[in-house]
């Protein structure tokens, strides 16, 4: 059966799109996939019969294409629809400097900023029309930012909602737990005031420390593109009782990740301990961070006073300081142990053994020294 | 490293790269259908579009090699319940705990009673997160993993202050990388040179008497000497410090309008004489200077849409220094792996890899 052509006096139907998802939001997703379109100014909105349709297969353009198409046209080349795209689209996606750290992702697309009242109202006497008219450059005076930090999406992708951005501590939030530290109060303890991970305050103080050697070396910090990278993302601001982040997340361990069926007495209690023993690992209130809080929170309970909790924890925290040092101490002893030769990549500790007894001497044979093999390091200390 | 294709727009892949082709891409993407489709043609092509988008230029025994079948994961306890409990009413009754309150009554949801699961299948790619090169894009010191893969490659990033010429190094938790300021925010920013596209009219006379000059000297090169440039300096630097391109910098809303409208060649106006410089006149110009990028610094296109740090980094963008906290987890509601592919498709790229364990 030969191919049937469309009457001539019909627009091409390959790529029309009924008029009706023209103001849906959805209309990426109704399309077939990788389908190239353009959204022309709707006074061509009503061009329905297309004289090109009697040109089907005439390769070159006619002198009144731009007429001629219809409202959505499968374009010749993708790159027309980059090119659309990036007049049409990409100016109201580009938000360099949003204010009040109102994050501009992706999904802005399907949640617009939101305009203030009395820039809709002048907008609305505008089009007479009644819909919108598209603006190509948002204008940043006409946002309302605080019902846009409301109404603010966390995620950059849109096809991708479990994946949530969560903020990032300030400048004066970095400033505030360097401080603290520099009191000399412990990590541990600014971590559970600031609520900000153990790790994190550690970092912080690490970098912090950098960033004070550079200002008094007289080195330039990129201070312009440290405020206005923050302007952009979510930012938490620092408080007199900061709530960051969660503080006493448990790894899950992967040994719980299997059934484990156990006979237990029917009468006798099953605790966290039970099941660690059971599991073969500690139990969660040793294996969480910020383990100590629970012994806070078990003596209030207890209706313990505030001076004696304060006097208790200040107990703990000089023994727990007291077997860090130790520990350190212990560490050093064994790597400063026997005759140490330092050379450009290793530290060698010499010690007195005894050869010829065992059966292999010098173990597998390294590939490394092979043509075409890379060794990376492992670690950097 | 495969080049080619990588922004094709006909058949297009998201790549984790600041480019305009790439945002149009994100901007039109749509999860692969599996319709009609058997369960092994699902998962070979969800670890297809996966794969395309984490780390695409490595082989795929590479990665085979890095694939973990245990997935990190945390829970979030709460000390004030465990201080009042020692978990044994989690496995009282029958196993499982006593019924106080049955979740399934009418009128009532799921959510209410439970959290959000945790999504697991989204950390499939997380070992590649702690590649030196994918770690330096996630802390927005660079504006593509391939960018920041080659800044590693020519020996400009330092871990614990050590030079790291290998972008394939895996972090450490705590290990500490950075990079020289200057480079990031040429990465990340908008090139240097866009601040000489406006010049006052006398400028513009002068470099074109400098240009014809140095053209007339030696007809072989058409770049001035370095003499001449300085001369040249001395000429456009009063003018800029003149408060033409202070007048650029000093603007609070950098909305661009001016910029992009200012047309390079230089515009007639009425009787004066019509200038015509080459198109090559910013050559002539003297460098950039280093510093002032530290004042006049803009954010390159499209940087908003991918301006955030996952919560496993610690970045110092005063001294472009950042810290590897940990190894990237997932926890109630969301992972920490930043991608743009829904749940299921990752499951069905993880249970891809799964197989062959």
């Amino acid at each position: 059966m030969p191919p049937r052509l469309r009457p001539s006096h019909l627009p091409s139907a390959a790529n029309v799109i009924p008029e009706s998802f023209s103001s849906s939001p959805l209309l990426p997703f109704l399309l077939p996939l990788h389908h190239i379109y353009t959204i022309l100014p709707s006074s061509s909105r009503h061009a329905q019969i297309s004289p090109s349709s009697s040109r089907q297969f005439s390769t070159s353009k006619p002198s009144n294409a731009r007429a001629a198409r219809g409202r959505f046209e499968k374009t010749p080349g993708t790159r027309n629809g980059l090119i659309d795209w990036l007049k049409k689209v990409a100016p109201r996606l580009n938000v360099p400097s949003p204010r009040n750290n109102v994050p501009v992702y992706m999904t802005y697309h399907n949640n617009p900023l939101p305009v203030l009242q009395s820039a809709g109202d002048k907008k609305k006497k505008d089009s007479p029309l009644g819909f919108k008219k598209r603006t190509r450059k948002l204008d940043l005076n006409t946002v309302d930012w605080e019902k846009a930090a409301q109404n603010a999406t966390m995620s950059p992708f849109p096809t991708n909602p479990s994946f949530k951005v969560h903020p990032c501590i300030s400048t004066e939030f970095r400033e505030q737990i360097y401080q603290r530290v520099k009191q000399g109060r412990s990590i541990r303890r600014v971590s559970a005031e600031v609520n900000c991970e153990l790790e994190r305050v550690a970092a912080v103080v690490r970098l912090k420390e950098i960033e004070k050697k550079w200002i008094e070396q007289n080195r330039p910090l990129a201070t312009t593109m440290q405020t206005r990278v923050h302007a952009m993302m979510p930012i938490s601001q620092w408080k007199s009782f900061p709530q960051h982040e969660s503080i006493t997340d448990l790894r899950i361990h992967p040994a719980t990740n299997n059934q484990l069926f156990l006979a237990v007495p029917e009468s006798m209690p099953f605790n966290r301990k039970d099941a660690g023993d059971a599991l073969g690992i500690l139990p969660a209130d040793e294996r969480m961070p910020h383990s100590e809080l629970i012994g806070v929170e078990r003596m209030r309970l207890q209706g313990i006073s505030v001076e004696e909790m304060i006097s208790r924890e200040a107990q703990r925290e000089k023994e727990e300081a007291n077997t860090l040092m130790a520990k350190r101490q212990r560490m050093e002893a064994r790597n400063n142990a026997g005759k140490v030769v330092e050379t450009e990549r290793f530290r060698f500790r010499l010690k007195p053994a005894v050869t010829g007894l065992a059966g292999h001497r010098y173990g597998v044979p390294a590939e490394d020294r092979k043509r075409g093999i890379t060794k990376i390091p492992t670690r950097v200390v | 490293m495969a080049r080619n294709r990588l922004y094709a727009l006909k058949r297009p892949y998201p790549r984790q790269s600041w480019n305009k082709h790439n945002v149009y891409n994100i901007y039109r993407y749509r999860l692969p259908s599996t319709n009609n489709r058997t369960f092994f043609q699902q998962k070979f092509k969800a670890k297809q579009e996966t794969r395309r988008f984490h780390g695409e230029y490595l082989t795929e025994r590479k990665w085979n090699s890095m694939f973990r079948h245990t997935l990190r994961g945390v829970v979030r306890m709460n000390p004030a319940e465990m201080a009042a409990n020692d978990g044994s009413s989690a496995v009282a009754g029958r196993g499982s705990g006593l019924d106080i309150n049955p979740i399934f009554k009418r009128g009532m949801k799921r959510t209410d009673a439970h959290e959000p699961p945790i999504p697991f299948a989204q950390m499939t790619f997380a070992p590649l997160e702690r590649r030196l090169d994918t770690a330096v894009y996630r802390a927005l010191f660079a504006s593509s993993v391939r960018q920041a893969r080659m800044m590693c490659l020519h020996g400009k990033v330092s871990v614990n202050g050590v030079k790291m010429p290998h972008a394939g190094y895996m972090l450490n938790p705590g290990d500490m990388f950075s990079i020289d300021p200057v480079l990031v925010m040429k990465a990340i920013g908008t090139a240097g040179s866009r601040v000489y596209t406006k010049l006052s009219e006398k400028a513009k006379e002068d470099l074109q008497i400098a240009i014809e000059e140095a053209q007339s000297k030696k007809k072989s090169s058409t770049y001035l000497k370095r003499d001449d440039k300085k001369v040249l300096a001395g000429n456009t630097k009063a003018e800029i410090e003149g408060g033409v391109i202070a007048s650029a910098s000093s603007a609070e809303t950098p909305d661009e309008n001016a910029k992009e409208g200012e047309s390079e060649t230089a515009p007639t106006e009425g009787d004066s004489k019509v200038l015509k410089l080459p198109h090559d006149w910013r050559t002539y110009l003297p460098k950039y200077p280093r510093w002032k990028l530290y004042d006049t610094w803009e954010p390159k296109r499209f940087m908003n849409l991918f301006a955030f740090i996952p919560r496993y980094l610690e970045v110092n963008h005063n001294i472009c220094h950042a810290v590897y906290l940990r190894h990237p987890v997932a926890r109630s509601g969301s992972a920490e792996v930043p991608n743009p592919f829904n749940h299921e498709t990752m499951m069905l790229a993880y249970n891809w890899y799964l197989r062959r364990r």
